[in-house]
């Protein structure tokens, strides 16, 4: 009988923990794009993310038309000429934490994170890996990783005019801070 | 004759002009500060909220690049950096919420918003992301 009752208070207990997940409809995503001619910089404050700690998938989405620039032609060019937020208003990534036996989620502290998945942009699926950091803190967590994408890899066209105005690689920043979700 | 041609001359000369200024003024032109613009649109969360989640399509061609004015209770306030803030305006029965992006705010604490509060919120509308609706260049409507 107490086995049972253990088993079944063990299997709750676990079940909880398996259960956690964590999310975000404020994260950060920017991009950076340096020419000796201009800089350009986009930058979203309004990125959903959930993490599932107990599988280490993770997935992020933006609204494409939620990205400020500095300047509103640049704004302009981005939705109506690369990204055509019209026909395409969304970007995400889906994908694992691979490395996760790594990261001990009841520790604070700061761990290294290998994220590998599917990244949409402009209607075009790549798979990435690429490097990041997780860090535990008492009422969440943050995540964060700096990358390179080609807009040429998205079937993203820049016109020979503007080619010197914006960079061959990208730069994309992922900032995001993740609360319990709420069951 | 001659006359004609140096008129011709300086009208061309200044329609130039004219073409610099207004290039360098939209190449230039920083976001719209929504504070003293008209909003395409007056509605409450709840209704925005709904109309996008019973057709995405027709609420995104309604309401995607317009100014919309809502007005809903605060469900929560999350500080991004000294400048920037999100709001989140929620409705009754609803797990949705609109969640309006300020950005170049002076001081987002001095605005003192608690949550639970009604507040009106001009933004432009930029779509629907996973039941939420968001808007950006947010400004507060007294």
């Amino acid at each position: 009988m107490k086995t049972i009752v253990l088993f079944i208070a063990f299997i709750l207990l676990t079940s909880g923990i398996n259960a956690q997940k964590f999310m975000t409809k404020n994260g950060y995503i920017g991009f950076y794009s340096h020419t000796p001619i201009e800089d350009i910089k986009g930058d979203n404050n309004q990125v959903a993310s959930i993490l599932d700690v107990a599988t280490g998938e993770i997935v992020f989405q933006v609204l494409m038309k939620s990205f400020k620039f500095e300047k509103a032609l640049m704004e302009e060019h981005f939705n109506e000429n690369y990204v055509e937020s019209e026909k395409i208003p969304k970007s995400t990534f889906k994908g694992k934490i691979v490395n996760l036996s790594d990261i001990n989620f009841s520790k604070p502290g700061g761990y290294k994170a290998t994220v590998e998945g599917e990244l949409s942009i402009h209607g075009i699926t790549k798979n990435i890996s690429e490097p990041g950091e997780i860090e535990i803190t008492a009422d969440g967590l943050s995540a964060r990783s700096k990358f390179i994408i080609v807009p040429e890899d998205y079937n993203i066209e820049i016109p020979g005019i503007m080619r010197e105005h914006i960079a061959k690689e990208i730069t994309v920043t992922v900032d995001v801070k993740m609360t319990p979700m709420a069951k | 004759m001659k006359h004609l041609f140096r008129n011709l001359l300086i009208v061309a000369v200044i329609l130039g002009a004219i073409g610099v200024v207004i290039g360098l003024y939209l190449f230039n032109k920083k976001d719209p500060n929504l504070s003293k613009v008209k909003p395409d649109y007056i509605l409450d969360a709840a209704s925005l909220i709904k109309e996008f989640n019973q057709d995405e399509n027709s609420a995104t061609a309604k309401y995607v690049d317009k100014v919309l004015e809502v007005t809903g209770p605060v469900q929560a306030i999350e500080q991004i950096s000294d400048s920037t803030m999100n709001i989140t305006l929620s409705a009754e029965n609803q797990m949705a919420v609109v969640n309006c992006s300020f950005n170049n705010v002076a001081d987002p604490s001095s605005q003192d918003i608690k949550e639970g509060e009604i507040m009106t919120v001009r933004g432009v509308c930029s779509g629907m992301l996973m039941q939420d609706i968001q808007l950006k260049n947010c400004v507060f409507v007294k």
